[in-house]
């Protein structure tokens, strides 16, 4: 499952992001998530979107604010510095909806998921309510402006 | 004589990329409305003829299904066509849509050549009219 999952994570990241945002990307497989969030605690934009169904948890999008800001820029088609930041913030929200359910039409099509509002929430909260039976998994890009990240924690129902 | 085009989503960015890819698909002279929920859009479909809706799925307050079960029951659905824009794509909730009542579905992410074949098929091809009004206020960054 967790393969169809990695596979179904990437394939949305990658379709959104060319039909959307015109941003080729390249999977990063060898670099450490770890230090991603290290280097880049004091500009990273988190986002949260929480799914019910088959399986349960949430979507983590992980993004340093200067890539959010060619997202945005992409997205709307202005120059970013014309761009208030409250819509960086409702843009990387609606990035993460078009990917989660995109996720979920390419990973289990028969099943209904029920997915939440995105959420922007700061790197500290992430795991205060962690749970001993919950699995993560992981996938790293690389676009022009550097490495971004998608995680998603799961239970099995 | 140009659409009035209506674009229900609750994320402005959003409102502001569909209306913008509506433009893009040919519709660039039509009068472009937008609203972000179901209460919203109904106030302007009481005061403004409405051609096609194209309407997000999961918004909060009403998401796309209760709006579409509003338009019924003040008999709007029989006279003005839907279209739900919406990341979903679970085939028994896209059934879901079409059996109340939406003319067609559009998964995002979405290019201008779907968007274009999808309005095409239900309005026409598009008129190259000048715009008499400019509706799309607020979407300017």
């Amino acid at each position: 499952m967790k393969q169809a999952m990695k596979t179904a994570m990437k394939d949305s990241i990658f379709e959104v992001f060319e039909t959307m945002l015109y941003m080729p990307l390249e999977l990063c497989e060898d670099s450490d998530f770890d230090q991603f969030i290290n280097e880049n605690r004091d500009n990273l934009v988190c986002c949260k979107q929480n799914f019910k169904g088959k399986i349960t948890g949430y979507f983590l999008l992980f993004m340093p604010e200067f890539i959010l800001s060619l997202v945005t820029q992409n997205f709307l088609g202005f120059d970013s510095c014309l761009i208030e930041k409250e819509l960086f913030l409702e843009t990387i929200k609606e990035i993460e909806n078009i990917i989660v359910g995109n996720i979920f039409s390419r990973f289990e099509k028969k099943s209904i998921f029920d997915l939440g509002f995105p959420e922007i929430i700061k790197y500290h909260e992430i795991n205060e309510n962690a749970k001993d039976n919950e699995e993560d998994l992981v996938v790293m890009l690389k676009s022009m402006k550097g490495l971004f990240a998608m995680q998603i924690t799961y239970v099995k129902n | 004589m140009s659409y009035n085009i209506l674009v229900v989503d609750d994320s402005l960015p959003m409102r502001s990329v569909i209306i913008k890819t509506i433009k893009a698909s040919g519709y660039d002279s039509a009068n472009f409305f937008h609203a972000a929920n179901g209460k919203e859009a109904l106030e302007i479909m009481d005061k403004h003829w409405i051609d096609i809706v194209l309407t997000d799925y999961y918004m909060p307050g009403m998401n796309g299904i209760q709006f579409l079960n509003e338009m019924k029951e003040k008999d709007l659905l029989s006279e003005t066509p839907v279209i739900i824009i919406s990341s979903e794509g679970n085939q028994q909730r896209i059934d879901e849509f079409i059996k109340i009542g939406a003319k067609d579905y559009v998964r995002k992410p979405f290019t201008p050549e779907i968007i274009k074949s999808k309005l095409t098929k239900i309005l026409g091809e598009p008129n190259y009219e000048t715009s008499d009004e400019d509706s799309d206020e607020g979407l300017d960054f």
